[in-house]
């Protein structure tokens, strides 16, 4: 036996002395030379190599030894700490394309090609850049888990189940359950820490689709009641507007202009939308929302 | 540079062994480049390595390292011949990584999904990840054009000067970002390097002309205003947050009543235009002072098409 005196050593021989080892105790590991007593300063010592390995993501195991007067034995079992990904080499292949032709905000996707082995070869472009909000994996890991999350959002705690997380239009949402009632949140809005329960505190509806709280149409959000806006259109914006899925066009002018009837339910946004297409539009009716864009503009314009 | 701490080197250990056992032994230089380390520090790390040991100290109880003239191999069957578990990063990189490509390419069917398949099996239990990146109807247009080098003539709405306008363009690549589709391309009428929104495409034409490779210069991720383009700063109130999230921002500060004071670059008067009018009647110019009366001359200039004169 031979003294351990470096630490980098002495973590790396804990790790192969507990992989997929019986389980062993710290008078095991003295008795292997990783320590040199059993003494106060070097339990110190593996206390310290247990957080650490802790730290880089060892599943590092602790049993309690009944028969020996409550002795603790540690192990790592091999089907905790090894990937298990059975890749053929297209599908590796697919994966590193992927890595490299989305670009997201950090190296989470790099990290993890170091796991697979291989490499995409040539210098891909990328065709997708997204957003990587420390939140997302903490969310993940924690659904996967079925562990709660809280969080301060709008001002307000929240305590939810999670079900899922969905990308779009260049954010990031999570649905979640909150007592009872299936909510969506921007994840980029979350305010603070991150807060992750205990495991196995729900369970996760199956077949759930995170995407459907969230109506793709931002005019068509809320509980309001539905109605149909009645627009009409100049010649400059009618290419862009008829070509959006949720608007009918009902008259098509000899000057390019058009008129279109779309259903509106969140009139902050219809009105939020329509302004953004400037002088090049204006609300016909029904005239509710004729009045709300008016009112609005004569409160910008300063005029009674 | 700070030197490691031993977490950080076993870490890097760790992920190193398996990576070589994967490829079957690698070149010290081969995994200095992988690692972004330097190749002596790779060389010193598994020498070292090699001689590490647990009783009963025999042919079984090393890491399988050997290292020789400049080449590393892992003994089969050595303790860390497998890959490690992905952290909760790496897993959810990776898959949204995947998920977005899947996105992007379509084809749900081929090689790509099930890749993803298993690895969401190996993550443990599956979750709801979805990414959803709509492509607008010219984009496949538009990527085979980048793919045959083809020459297209668009006709474009610019936002900046809202109008439309006829141009010849070289498209060299495509990106989302940001929850939008853009081409990168050359633009013959405004001789140099553009970005157009795909969705801002309102029609395209083969030209039958093809272009030699290029190499634009510029970025693709370069959207928003110019660097150069003067700061406005706008007062919002609380409920208009959306709108320092939407725009690219130079600056935001936070009044305790939840007013913002933001510094927009001015991408263009049309920009200003249509966030004053979207904000409403509680935004506020703070500078330059000669466009504290935008938001009012582009209301009226709305109401005029109402019949509402000012």
């Amino acid at each position: 036996m031979r003294p351990v005196a470096d630490r980098v050593e002495r973590l790396t021989e804990l790790v192969m002395l507990l992989l997929d080892a019986p389980a062993t105790s710290f008078e095991d590991m003295v008795a292997g030379g990783l320590y040199p007593d059993t003494g106060e300063s070097s339990r110190r010592a593996f206390e310290r190599d247990k957080a650490s390995l802790k730290d880089i993501g060892v599943p590092l195991q602790t049993m309690w030894d009944d028969t020996a007067h409550g002795t603790a034995r540690y192990s790592i079992r091999a089907e905790d700490w090894f990937l298990d990904l059975d890749l053929d080499a297209a599908e590796r292949l697919a994966l590193h394309l992927a890595a490299a032709a989305v670009h997201l905000d950090a190296d989470w996707d790099e990290r993890a090609l170091v796991h697979l082995g291989g490499d995409p070869g040539q210098p891909i472009p990328v065709i997708a850049d997204l957003p990587a909000l420390d939140a997302l994996p903490l969310l993940y890991d924690a659904m996967r888990r079925r562990a709660l999350v809280g969080f301060s959002y709008r001002g307000r705690p929240r305590t939810l189940a999670p079900h899922g997380v969905f990308y779009r239009n260049g954010h990031w949402y999570l649905t979640a359950d909150e007592v009872g009632t299936v909510k969506v949140f921007r994840i980029d809005r979350i305010e603070g820490d991150v807060e992750i329960g205990p495991a196995d505190a729900y369970d996760l509806p199956t077949d759930v689709d995170p995407t459907a709280a969230l109506p793709a149409d931002p005019l068509q959000m809320g509980d309001a009641d539905e109605i149909t806006a009645r627009v009409a259109v100049d010649g400059v914006l009618a290419p862009r507007v008829r070509r959006l899925p949720s608007v009918t066009v009902v008259e098509e002018h000899d000057d390019g202009g058009i008129v279109v009837e779309l259903p509106v339910r969140n009139r902050g946004a219809f009105r939020s939308w329509v302004l953004g297409l400037r002088h090049h539009a204006v609300v016909e009716g029904p005239a509710e929302l004729r009045g709300q864009v008016l009112d609005w503009l004569r409160a910008i314009a300063g005029v009674a | 540079m700070a030197r490691p701490s031993a977490e950080e080197r076993l870490g890097r250990l760790l992920l190193m062994v398996p990576w070589i056992v994967e490829r079957g032994g690698a070149d010290i230089d081969e995994i200095a480049a992988r690692f972004d380390i330097p190749a002596a520090t790779v060389l010193r790390e598994l020498s070292t390595a090699q001689c590490y040991e647990i009783p009963p100290y025999g042919p079984d109880s090393t890491l399988g390292i050997v290292v020789i003239d400049g080449r590393v191999e892992v003994e089969p069957g050595a303790l860390l011949d497998k890959p490690l578990r992905l952290g909760p990063q790496a897993g959810f990189g990776l898959l949204a990584a995947g998920r977005a490509a899947l996105a992007a390419l379509g084809d749900d069917e081929g090689v790509l999904a099930s890749a993803l398949d298993k690895l969401e099996t190996a993550l443990g239990d599956r979750v709801p990840l979805e990414v959803e990146l709509a492509r607008p109807e010219v984009t496949d247009d538009l990527e085979a054009a980048v793919a045959a080098r083809q020459r297209l003539e668009i006709d474009y709405y610019g936002a900046a000067r809202d109008e439309v306008t006829t141009r010849r363009i070289d498209p060299v690549s495509i990106v989302h970002h940001g929850g939008d589709w853009f081409v990168h391309a050359w633009c013959h009428r405004a001789g140099a390097a553009r970005t157009f929104r795909i969705d801002r495409i309102e029609a395209l034409r083969p030209t039958g002309e093809t272009f030699a490779p290029l190499d634009l210069p510029g970025e693709i991720h370069d959207i928003g205003p110019a660097h150069d383009a003067p700061d406005v700063v706008v007062r919002l109130p609380a409920d208009a947050r959306w709108a320092a999230e939407s725009y690219p921002v130079r600056k935001v500060e936070e009044h305790p009543d939840g007013r913002l004071d933001v510094t927009f670059g001015l991408q263009s008067d049309v920009f200003l235009d249509r966030l004053l009018l979207r904000v409403g009647p509680e935004a506020e110019v703070l500078a330059p002072p000669e466009l504290r009366d935008v938001g009012r001359r582009a209301a009226a200039r709305v109401l005029a098409g109402y019949g509402v004169g000012v």
